[in-house]
């Protein structure tokens, strides 16, 4: 049974997922500054291929992927509870759902292209 | 001491637009903002709008926004306001029949949207259903709600979307569901695992800070998602 002025049942996981992925965006996030700006580097400074060497083992493929999935879900997740919150007309909060939606997929799919196909390119 | 009240007037069958009026009241020690409007509406301008009913925080009727913050007039200190000139103006996010007056029409219809009463599956015996002191210690804050309306009229969420249950009815919620002689909590996390109702509460915390029983909402409503949360899984 719903009350008179519910919106829809549910909301229960994408509140979960928000505190879970939140927490290891944390953690994440931590690693990533930490190796981008302390990591090992040459002398002259961090270089294309102190990042790229790295960036193209499977466990920094791994590790980005990861970080990437849980980004782009937490941020869509966010926007549509933003979305939820603020636009009350059925349609334009259905145009703006499918506007966030897409373009959390496009950037998903361009982020897990460029993550998984990135090879190192030596210098001639 | 001299203080300054600005109170907001409005009367929708006449008034194009809310306005303010000032009024100079010299408060005697350890008045009330209560105190404050009761001299202006006895002495200065009989058509100052208002409720208020027991004067001892117990019927929940004298919520108002002070200087910006929402409580009852009647617990309320003048001089704890802490500022010479003191802004009164209606809780916000209800629509507003005179003054200070709003309708809580809206407030009462989300409360009743959670069963806001005892049930049980068990047959009534000649004895009370028994509740250890500890089990009732979980519920005392919830308990001790009269209703008044401040938190919700405190509620971002809330003035945005009048279709949210909003912190005193899911506070209400929270009551019966954790009551130990409760056996209706599957129907009321049910009622309220819902994107207008737990789902919109984004722990704001307005609410428990302006609670004039300083009753702790936001946890009773973490609480709460927590089980409807556990109950998916
Ligand atoms: S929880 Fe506090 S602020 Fe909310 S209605 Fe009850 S007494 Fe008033």
């Amino acid at each position: 049974m719903r009350y008179k002025g519910s919106l829809r049942s549910g909301g229960a996981f994408g509140w979960f997922y928000q505190r879970l992925s939140g927490l290891v965006l944390i953690v994440l996030l931590l690693v990533h500054w930490g190796i981008m700006h302390h990591g090992p580097k040459t002398a002259d400074g961090i270089e294309y291929l102190d990042v790229a060497t790295r960036l193209a083992t499977p466990f920094w493929k791994t590790f980005d992927l990861l970080f990437l999935v849980l980004g782009i879900f937490h941020g869509m997740n966010g926007l549509l509870m933003i979305v939820r919150d603020y636009v009350r007309v059925p349609w334009q909060r259905g145009a703006l759902y499918s506007i966030v939606v897409l373009l959390g997929l496009v950037f998903l799919i361009l982020g897990a292209l460029t993550v998984i196909s990135f090879q190192v390119k030596y210098p001639a | 001491m001299k203080y300054t009240f600005k109170v907001y007037r409005f009367n929708p069958e006449t008034d194009d637009a809310p306005r303010y009026q000032t009024y100079e009241v010299d408060c005697e020690e350890g008045w009330t903002v209560l105190d404050a409007l009761n001299y202006i509406k006895w002495y200065l301008d009989g058509s100052v709008s208002y409720r208020r009913s027991c004067r001892h925080e117990i019927c929940g009727s004298c919520a108002v926004m002070m200087n910006g913050k929402n409580g009852l007039l009647c617990n309320t200190q003048v001089k704890d306001l802490g500022s010479k000139t003191i802004t009164i103006e209606p809780l916000k996010g209800f629509p507003v029949l005179k003054d200070l007056i709003v309708d809580m029409d809206l407030f009462i219809e989300r409360l009743k949207a959670v069963n806001p009463f005892f049930e049980s599956s068990e047959p009534p015996t000649d004895r009370e259903y028994y509740q250890s002191p500890e089990d009732r210690a979980i519920i005392d804050d919830a308990v001790n709600c009269i209703l008044c309306g401040s938190c919700t009229g405190s509620c971002p969420s809330f003035w945005y979307n009048p279709d949210y249950l909003g912190p005193a009815a899911l506070f209400k919620a929270f009551r019966f569901v954790y009551d130990s002689r409760d056996t209706a909590a599957a129907e009321r996390l049910e009622l309220v695992d819902d994107h207008n109702g737990l789902w919109r509460c984004h722990t704001i915390f307005n609410c428990m800070e302006c609670c004039p029983k300083n009753l702790n909402i936001t946890e009773g409503i973490q609480y709460l998602k927590r089980l409807a949360f556990m109950r998916k899984i």
